[in-house]
């Protein structure tokens, strides 16, 4: 592996998706307000000035009119008057009357301009100056022109006002969007998280059994539905392979005609319970049993006799034992038992005698003959015959011996 | 059909708006063809110019009772300005001419529409007014004190031009009906002196 392979890049820090859809949306309200904002902006100023366009030509109009008999008369002062008069009521930032000859009769302009208005003049300066000119007419005859050139028709009021309103607009709809998107995060983050949830628990907690509730949103749903389909088969197939484990391990653990636990397993519980016990306080005992005569019943009556005779003596021995005493088939014939917490030896051996009378009634064969099994039982106790696992067993098996022998002998001797 | 119309007044609109169509119009002199020549006197006064001008412009601005087409100045007694009304050709005003004749005090009331005063005798200018008096003519006097006298107007020059002042008696006497503005004109013009 490489240098460069080991050194891995810091992730990114990533956005949430709250603030991913905030972003774009608020793009998408500041794009779409700005557009519209803009364009009645560029509208409203056109149509402003189309209105101060034809009410300038009034206004000059009616100028033209009443100089009429000022500018006939070459009249300066009165046409200058009069000019003043009217222009100064409207929105005129200049004013000319020129008689017929083309000379100047009268001019007109505004006052010093105050503040505001030499903004709305600058403003009005960035675009083509309006302009109004008429002649003035007497009798038919044209005898002299009034120009007029507009202040700027309340053009900094209306693009003010109109920013104000863009504002507005523009906060107003950030906040219905950013609220209309909590509603709908609302429903994005939930499912989200209930999904994040259940992966955290099947993946830290291994649980298989929870699942996704119901989402309101079409593909959240449909998502949902799909992971719990998915866990439930997960739970299924865990479910198989943890039925077969068992079933793996018993068929390790147990002896598969009489269904009784095995050599390895009988072993592995002495172990532990010698390990368990304490010398002084507890006893525990060990029966030893094998079958008597079981080659000739085999070899006699066939297998299945004698796996029949075997399978009968697993039920006849467990009939006598207390639940959590265990009998184990050590292979063959021989049998083996484990009595834990005894109270005292005497009870093993009402146990061992137990075992024997049960062993009094016939075996039923599969054949419907019957036949007539026994069984020798050694027996060994904790902590007086030995101290340690295999010790119990191999003393068991000893004293199984010993009882053998005297049987036969005695037995022997009573035939003789 | 209906909204390709509506796009087109909308483009017009902004085209007029932002001043596009059409030059913008600057301020500037534009001659036009003087409404009264003189020919033949080439040594007029400013002055003489304006007195001239002024009585045929007070005509321009009356209405006589029948609106007759063609307009009778008489020129009574004596003035320095006499020959230049004489002569003077001025455009016909909404169709209507002017023609000047010099006449006698005692032709005034028959074939006048309006009277320019010269210098009379104090007793021949009453027998004027006197043969004006309920018809609809109009008196114009020279001097500033004619229409004290009973002139419906009178001139008075002053420097830079002509002002004329307005005797609103005599005048409605006349039966002349003169344009507001004019009338504006002489009372401002009466304030200032």
């Amino acid at each position: 592996m490489t240098a460069a392979a080991i050194v891995r890049p810091v992730p990114p820090a990533r956005p949430s998706l709250q603030q991913v859809l905030h972003r774009a949306l608020l793009a998408v309200v500041l794009v779409a307000v700005l557009a519209v904002g803009g364009l009645l902006t560029v509208l409203g100023t056109a149509a402003l000035r189309g209105h101060a366009a034809s009410s300038l030509q009034r206004v000059a109009r009616s100028a033209g009119f009443t100089v009429e008999a000022a500018v006939v008369f070459r009249d300066g002062p009165a046409a200058a008057e009069t000019l003043a008069r009217i222009a100064a009521a409207e929105d005129v930032a200049e004013a000319w009357v020129y008689d017929e000859d083309g000379a100047l009769l009268a001019h007109w302009r505004q006052d010093t301009p105050a503040a505001w208005q030499r903004l709305q003049e600058r403003l009005a300066r960035l675009l083509p100056p309006l302009d109004a000119e008429v002649p003035i007419v007497q009798a038919g005859e044209p005898v002299g022109r009034v120009l007029m050139r507009s202040a700027g028709g309340g053009m900094v009021g209306f693009l003010l006002t109109g920013m104000a309103a863009l504002a507005a607009c523009l906060l107003a709809s950030a906040l219905a969007t950013v609220s209309a998107l909590q509603r709908v995060l609302r429903h994005i983050l939930a499912p989200l998280g209930e999904l994040a949830a259940v992966a955290r628990a099947v993946r830290i907690d291994r649980v298989l059994g929870r699942r996704v509730p119901p989402a309101r949103i079409a593909e959240f749903h449909a998502l949902g539905e799909d992971v719990n389909g998915l866990l439930a088969e997960l739970e299924a197939r865990q479910d198989d392979l943890a039925r077969e484990n068992a079933h793996l391990s018993h068929r390790a653990s147990h002896d598969s005609l009489t269904g009784l636990a095995n050599r390895a397993t009988f072993e592995l519980r002495l172990a532990r319970a010698v390990a368990a016990a304490t010398p002084g306080s507890t006893r525990l005992a060990v029966l030893f049993l094998d079958a008597d005569g079981f080659k000739q019943i085999n070899d006699g009556l066939g297998h299945d006799a004698g796996d029949a005779v075997l399978v009968a003596m697993a039920g006849r021995i467990r009939q006598h034992l207390r639940d959590h005493d265990l009998v184990a088939r050590l292979g063959g014939d021989e049998f083996a038992v484990l009595l834990d917490t005894l109270r005292d030896a005497q009870d093993a051996g009402r146990v061992a005698r137990a075992i024997d009378a049960g062993m009094a009634e016939p075996v039923s064969l599969p054949d419907g003959r019957t036949v007539r099994a026994s069984l020798s039982i050694g027996m060994a106790v904790f902590p007086d015959d030995a101290t340690d696992a295999a010790g119990l067993l191999r003393a068991a098996d000893a004293a199984m011996y010993r009882g053998k022998r005297r049987r036969a002998q005695d037995g022997s001797r009573g035939n003789a | 059909m209906q909204g390709s119309r509506a796009s087109r007044r909308l483009v017009d609109l902004l085209i007029a708006a932002l001043g596009l169509a059409g030059a913008v119009a600057v301020p500037g002199p534009a001659a036009a063809a003087p409404r009264v020549e003189f020919p033949g006197a080439g040594q007029a006064t400013h002055t003489d110019r304006a007195v001239v001008e002024t009585t045929l412009a007070l005509l321009g601005f009356g209405r006589w009772p029948g609106d007759p087409v063609l307009l009778r100045l008489c020129l009574v007694g004596t003035s320095g300005r006499a020959d230049m009304l004489l002569s003077a050709r001025h455009r016909p005003m909404a169709g209507r001419r002017v023609s000047v004749r010099q006449r006698a005090p005692v032709d005034v009331g028959t074939d006048c529409d309006a009277v320019f005063l010269g210098r009379l005798p104090q007793e021949q200018l009453q027998a004027v007014y006197a043969r004006m008096a309920g018809r609809p003519e109009l008196s114009i006097g020279e001097r500033p004190e004619d229409c004290r006298a009973g002139a419906a107007f009178c001139l008075d020059e002053c420097t830079p031009g002509i002002a004329f002042g307005v005797n609103l008696v005599s005048l409605a006497r006349s039966g002349v009906r003169m344009h507001p503005g004019v009338l504006q004109l002489a009372r401002r013009r009466g304030r200032a002196q």
